[in-house]
């Protein structure tokens, strides 16, 4: 294999050079893919799956896309300005070709057979005589340890059969069936209580909070609330909330029939609420003991655009 | 989880399944639905019954859950996303968008997909602008509105075809 010539490793392949970083091979033949760039309904996700299905020469079905998880994922910045198949897909055509590479050399020498006699179809290497490897039974052998060198050619764009297809984005059927795919559908490890609490309406500001309840709760012994918003100051919070006023008739038959003007109550029309409501302007979480008070995210822009430290339930 | 223990128990009946929550009868159901029953699929959005996002059906009709007080779907049956089809077999809606790649971020498409099975439920052959004037209240920002609304024809016309 010639190195390319003249071209430099992407960036977030510099900042992080280990193929493992990015790629797993698992034993039970899945390709555990782990881009550092979030899904957020541009497809990326499929779009990365293409191209290291592509390099290495696997179905699609074999990748399995990670999510962005911060401390365990390559950083690579936020995800914005269309970059990410610019940026990360990049780097996955260089380190799935790299890795394809190097266990194509592995097996050349188990197999006894020179490398470029082999072949590879759907990550089994098949040698001319019949005996064959595969990326996963070599997956033990700490091939994706070593840094990344570049010095493996991708494949040519007339080579490509995956990448340029236009294929069904794998995220679709968990976001329309109801599988966990936001970040507000998070339940991170170790959290044992946890509320996203918002104000019914724009003039709302906290009135009180009381955690007694949650921090009853075995394990709960910390609380830590995070402002959701710097509209809701905590200056703000002691005052209290208008009562509800002006809440138009129930239609004649309605039995749910949600207050439209103004909105200054937080239930139906069809009974007078039985009190003012006033919410907290807190996004409220309890931490179990020993946890640090406010968690360790080595960001600091809009963490939706980030990994985030959680983990999530899907991707 | 629980965390209103002094709360009275109320049994709330959801994708055929009746529950108990422990909750002030005030709660919104949206919340009840994903704080208290995990039924993650019904988004918040607006929280203030404008963008059509926490639509789930109540007895049949498409209800904003963020603005549905608990106390007000007591005895009724409520359908959430995930109650409309199973994973092998979604809803014909859910399969269309699919097919049709209807989505970008997909955030709106529960409340979407619950307004179109609404529609379908008592509109079995929609004009196109029917199934506009249906999807009125689901604020879509991204833009697959057009795919969308193929999608819901696409599957008011599996549904009349009958089963497969």
């Amino acid at each position: 294999m010639n190195p390319p010539q003249g071209i430099a490793l992407p960036p977030s392949l510099v900042a992080h050079p280990r193929p493992g970083d990015w790629l797993r091979v698992l034993p039970a033949g899945v390709i555990e893919v782990r881009p550092g760039k979030v899904e957020l309904g541009q497809g990326v996700l499929t779009a990365l799956a293409q191209v290291a299905a592509e390099e290495l020469d696997v179905s699609l079905a074999r990748v399995r896309m990670m999510p962005a998880v911060t401390g365990l994922s390559p950083d690579e910045g936020y995800t914005w300005g269309s970059l990410s198949v610019q940026y990360s897909g990049a780097v996955l055509r260089l380190i799935c070709a790299e890795a394809r590479g190097r266990f194509l050399a592995a097996a050349a020498a188990r197999l006894g057979v020179p490398e470029d006699k082999l072949t590879v179809a759907d990550g089994q290497i098949l040698a001319p005589n019949g005996r064959a490897s595969s990326y996963w039974e070599l997956a033990g052998a700490g091939l994706l340890d070593q840094p990344a060198t570049g010095g493996y050619q991708p494949k040519p764009a007339s080579a490509y059969r995956v990448v340029g297809a236009s294929l069904p984005r794998l995220d679709l059927p968990d976001k329309l069936t109801g599988r966990p795919r936001y970040t507000h559908d998070l339940s991170p490890d170790g959290l044992c209580h946890g509320r996203i609490v918002r104000p019914p309406s724009r003039a709302a500001t906290l009135a009180h909070l009381d955690p007694a309840a949650a921090l009853a709760l075995p394990a709960c012994s910390r609380w830590s609330g995070t402002e959701a918003s710097s509209a809701w100051s905590p200056s703000a919070r002691r005052s209290r909330c208008a009562p509800p006023t002006g809440c138009a008739p129930a239609p004649a038959g309605s039995a749910v029939r949600p207050c439209r003007t103004p909105r200054t109550c937080r239930t139906s029309c069809a009974r007078p609420p039985p009190r003012p409501l006033c919410w907290p302007s807190a996004a409220a979480l309890l931490l179990p003991a020993g946890s640090p008070r406010r968690s360790r995210q080595r960001t600091t822009g809009p963490a939706a655009h980030r990994g985030t430290r959680p983990r999530r339930h899907a991707d | 989880m629980d965390d209103e223990r002094a709360a009275p128990a109320t049994a709330v009946l959801v994708n055929g399944q009746r529950r108990e929550v422990r909750t002030e009868p005030d709660t919104a159901l949206l919340y009840v639905l994903r704080n208290h029953l995990g039924l993650k699929g019904t988004r918040f959005g607006c929280g203030l019954g404008l963008c059509g996002a926490c639509l789930v059906l109540v007895d049949g009709l498409a209800a904003y859950s963020c603005d549905t007080p608990l106390w007000a779907v007591q005895g009724k049956e409520i359908t959430t996303v995930e109650g409309l089809g199973t994973a092998d077999q979604p809803h014909p809606v859910t399969r269309a968008l699919i097919a049709r790649q209807g989505a970008q971020c997909g955030y709106c498409l529960p409340g979407v997909i619950i307004a179109a099975a609404g529609l379908l439920g008592r509109n079995a052959d929609p004009t196109d602008e029917e199934v506009r004037a249906a999807l009125d209240g689901n604020l879509c920002r991204c833009g697959a509105h057009n795919r969308i609304v193929r999608a819901v024809l696409d599957a008011a016309a599996e549904l009349r075809a009958g089963p497969a």
